[in-house]
């Protein structure tokens, strides 16, 4: 039966029907084609990918921010890491969740508005006025069509009415100003007996076995770390310098080049008159113009004043008036019909008749100013200097190219590259992983010299650059691996670690036992501080949070106590950042006068909120959408 | 079916002979299917109008309220109400209309403002952004009773936690009860996300808690 419809096909409903088939198939299609393909995604967002395109593009935009922003701190192999690549690609699910999130709260950008901020992009802008070919041409060197661009702006636009309208709304209340100025600005009044540790420290004493001991417990803490001795090739632009030598015909010749570029720099001061020709001119009014300048020229043939024929014939209005002197000029700055004539004609003479897309111009050169072309023994030193440069780097990079493919092509020697470029292999102190002398200051070269690929497999490295022009390939000559030090060589400093840690609990005990008659009501600050010699009493007063005149433990403490409700003093005892122990009193708390606090603080206060609680409330809206939405991450993609 | 039938010839003939019995009615169904299709459509283009008129309004007003403009954000917030009160821009627009009222001194219009938007925010995060703002105003002008219900109605508190733990810190402040106060900054802090600032204006409110003796010792 299929057969016999295909055979009779001909009729307008038969092929209403397939036209109705077909378009069924045509719609099909277009879903799978929106889909993509299933297995090569980045990230999936409640079924919508994240394609791999989009995060090598964001890889590229976060490196490339990172590189502005670093400068020449910058480091390539920071690229590599995977929480570098997990960054970026969560970035993009964090925003293709707020476009998500836009989309189901029903956010649009508009078309008009879209348009309203592309024209007031002052990237786009000639003269304040957008310019559609500018516009287009700075997306081509971007290499993005103009709806990819506005595709992509209408998303981020989108991304940022959402978010934007959250952070910058919060609620900051007169109250919570005040509560938080209050806290800042909060006076405690504290003392404090300061009890140091040196007096004990000179009387505990530390026996062999306690050391012996302490070396057994901790035999982990006391190792030599893992050190190379490298052997390395060494490429620096400034050494080659030295070898190049330039001999006096190449000199000439470089001498022979400035002068023709410098006589390309001459300028030239000409006037003219200008009988003006509209573009689209026919052959008659041509030919009229035409006359009229021949007539002109020949008044000037016939002694007529070039000034005052300019200032009365001349359409050009912007010389007329100055008897047509146009001031003077280089190459480049002129249509070039009049260029070539002005740069031609020698002065004094008057051209015929130029034709230029304004019309015909008579000119006349008035004034040469030459660009001064100084001698050859004065320019010596300066074309010496430059040829050596170019000399030496195009050798450097012949060279270091050369280094690169020999050291990589025989990886388990650098005697080869060593004998073809002739380079003296040198051999460095011994370097452990913080560092060494000479190259061991380079991070570079600490990285590769134990890395896997050099330590273990004992390759040659990748050529590194340490300093701008200055190239070293290395590999390990020598490994010491970890090894244990000897108890003898580490006694001292176990002795003194054993000796602090001691006195300090003594001390503790001490200063607990103080605390307690403090706490019973026994004594005083003051009494203590006139019973035991070597402690001594601070009273600062009322101090403020980070207060710079004390110590910041003893600061961060006093913040800390507990105020008594009935106002009376509270206590705390601890050691402070130098090893002494404190006994520290509470005696009041000063609510700072608001009255007092400037309106400019107030309102600096303000804005700090606003801005705290808008990007923790943002925040907590992206960590609300991630905990609802359905996400995978291509692990794989990340682990490579 | 197919094999009733003798010849091709057959075959055609029957095809026709339906046709002209149920021609109509498939033609009708067809029909009412494009136009059901273009109709959904003509229906989707409508809604994106709307949402993108609603979205030049907002950018209005959200300009309008950055520049302090108290008077045109006020009448684009009207035209907003008039025409698109159910979209959610209404909802945001409400939120920033709150801020420029508590800006201008004015915390019952605001405070007005935020119910509004608290009941339109639907479930989402802004239902969550309304209602801590709304707290935020709430615990500021004494109406603690009313802050206290609200708390209570957040049945999932999600990645809100943090701001919910808060504001019951602040709530209990304000009934000058430390301990709860302390131990609400205290969990606070626990679930403080690290690379946020703020960290310490929170870890003074908590040290500020700390009290002893008299009632609410801690």
């Amino acid at each position: 039966m299929l057969q016999a419809i295909r055979d009779r096909v001909t009729g307008i409903i038969a092929w209403v029907i397939v036209g109705l088939i077909s378009v069924t198939f045509a719609l099909w299609g277009v879903d799978s084609y929106l889909g993509g393909s299933a297995s090569n995604y980045a990230a999936k967002v409640n079924d919508t990918e994240i394609s791999t395109d989009q995060y090598r593009l964001g890889l590229r935009q976060q490196a490339n921010r990172m590189q502005a922003m670093l400068g020449e701190r910058f480091d390539r192999s920071m690229l590599t890491t995977t929480e570098f690549k997990r960054a970026v690609l969560n970035r993009l699910v964090e925003e293709e969740l707020l476009l998500q999130a836009a989309d189901d709260y029903g956010l649009s950008i508009s078309d008009s508005y879209l348009a309203a901020r592309i024209h007031a992009d002052s990237a786009f802008q000639t003269d304040g006025e957008f310019d559609p070919e500018r516009y287009r041409n700075l997306l081509a060197q971007q290499g993005m069509s103009p709806s990819l661009y506005e595709h992509q702006l209408r998303r981020s636009l989108l991304i940022n009415q959402l978010i934007s309208s959250i952070s910058t709304s919060g609620i900051v209340t007169e109250a919570a100003v005040s509560q938080g100025l209050q806290l800042q600005n909060q006076g405690r009044e504290i003392a404090f007996l300061q009890l140091p540790l040196d007096p004990w420290l000179e009387r505990v004493e530390v026996s062999e076995d306690e050391i012996a001991a302490y070396y057994e417990a901790n035999s982990g803490q006391f190792v030599e770390p893992q050190q190379v001795q490298l052997k390395y090739l060494e490429l620096s632009l400034d050494d080659l310098r030295q070898e190049i030598s330039i001999d006096e015909a190449r000199l000439r010749q470089l001498y022979e080049d400035e002068k023709a570029r410098l006589a390309g720099e001459e300028q030239r001061r000409a006037r003219h008159i200008l009988i003006e020709l509209s573009e689209g001119a026919g052959a008659a009014e041509e030919a009229a113009a035409r006359e009229r300048a021949r007539a002109i020229h020949q008044q000037l043939q016939d002694g007529a004043d070039f000034a005052e024929l300019a200032e009365a014939e001349s359409d050009d209005p912007g010389s007329a008036a100055q008897g047509g002197d146009l001031g003077f000029f280089s190459r480049g700055f002129m249509v070039p019909e009049f260029e070539q004539t002005a740069f031609s004609l020698e002065p004094g003479r008057i051209s015929e008749p130029v034709r230029s897309p304004f019309g015909f111009h008579i000119i006349e050169v008035t004034d040469i100013r030459a660009k001064d072309v100084p001698g050859f023994e004065e320019m010596r030193d300066e074309l010496h200097r430059r040829a050596t440069q170019d000399e030496a780097e195009q050798r450097f990079y012949d060279i270091a190219d050369r280094l690169s493919q020999l050291t990589f092509e025989i990886p388990d020697s650098l005697q080869p590259a060593a004998d073809e470029l002739d380079l003296e292999i040198q051999t460095s102190d011994w370097i452990s992983e913080s560092g060494g002398p000479g190259i061991g200051q380079y991070d570079q070269v600490l990285n590769a010299a134990f890395s896997e690929d050099v330590l273990d497999q004992r390759n040659n490295s990748q050529p590194l650059e340490v300093e701008p022009n200055h190239v070293l390939v290395l590999r390990v000559a020598e490994h010491q691996p970890t090894r244990p030090l000897p108890l003898e060589a580490v006694s001292d400093r176990i002795r003194e670690r054993v000796a602090r840690e001691k006195a300090a609990g003594q001390l503790r005990e001490h200063g607990q036992a103080l605390l307690a008659r403090l706490e019973a009501g026994e004594t005083t600050l003051e009494a203590l501080a006139e019973e035991a010699s070597d402690a001594s009493l601070e009273t600062p007063g009322a101090i403020k949070r980070g207060d710079p005149g004390v110590d910041p433990v003893i600061a961060a403490r006093a913040f800390k106590l507990p105020r008594h409700s009935d106002g009376s003093v509270t206590r705390d005892a601890f050691v402070d950042s130098r090893g002494d122990y404190i006994l520290l009193e509470l005696r009041g708390v000063q609510e700072p006068d608001l009255q007092a606090v400037g309106e400019n603080q107030r309102q600096a206060f303000r804005r700090n909120l606003l801005q705290l609680y808008g990007s923790v409330e943002a925040q907590a809206l992206v960590e609300q959408l991630r905990a609802g939405a359905e996400i995978e991450i291509n692990e794989q993609l990340i682990e490579d | 079916m197919a094999e009733s039938f003798k010849t091709d010839d057959e075959q055609a003939e029957a095809i026709k002979k339906w046709l002209r019995e149920n021609g109509s009615a498939l033609l009708t169904g067809i029909m009412l299917g494009l136009a059901a299709l273009f109709g959904g459509k003509a229906w989707l283009q409508y809604q994106e109008q709307q949402s993108m008129a609603a979205s030049n309004l907002y950018a209005q007003l959200s300009n309008a309220v950055s520049q302090g403009e108290s008077a045109v954000a006020t009448s684009v917030h009207e035209n907003l109400l008039n025409e698109y009160a159910g979209s959610s821009y209404a909802v945001l627009a409400a939120l920033q209309i709150a801020r420029l009222q508590l800006d201008e001194d004015n915390p019952e219009a605001a405070q007005a403002q935020l119910e509004w938007a608290y009941e339109r925010a639907g479930d989402g995060p802004l239902k969550h952004t309304a209602r801590v703002r709304l707290l935020r105003l709430l615990i500021a002008r004494d109406e603690l009773d009313r802050a206290r219900a609200l708390l209570d109605e957040v049945s999932e508190r999600g990645s809100y936690a943090v701001v919910y733990l808060e504001l019951e810190g602040d709530l209990a402040m304000a009934h000058a009860d430390y301990a709860t106060a302390r131990t609400a900054y205290e969990a606070a802090l626990a679930a403080y996300p690290g690379d946020l600032p703020g960290r310490s204006l929170l870890e003074a409110k908590r040290d500020d808690a700390a009290r002893v003796g008299g009632e609410g010792a801690a």
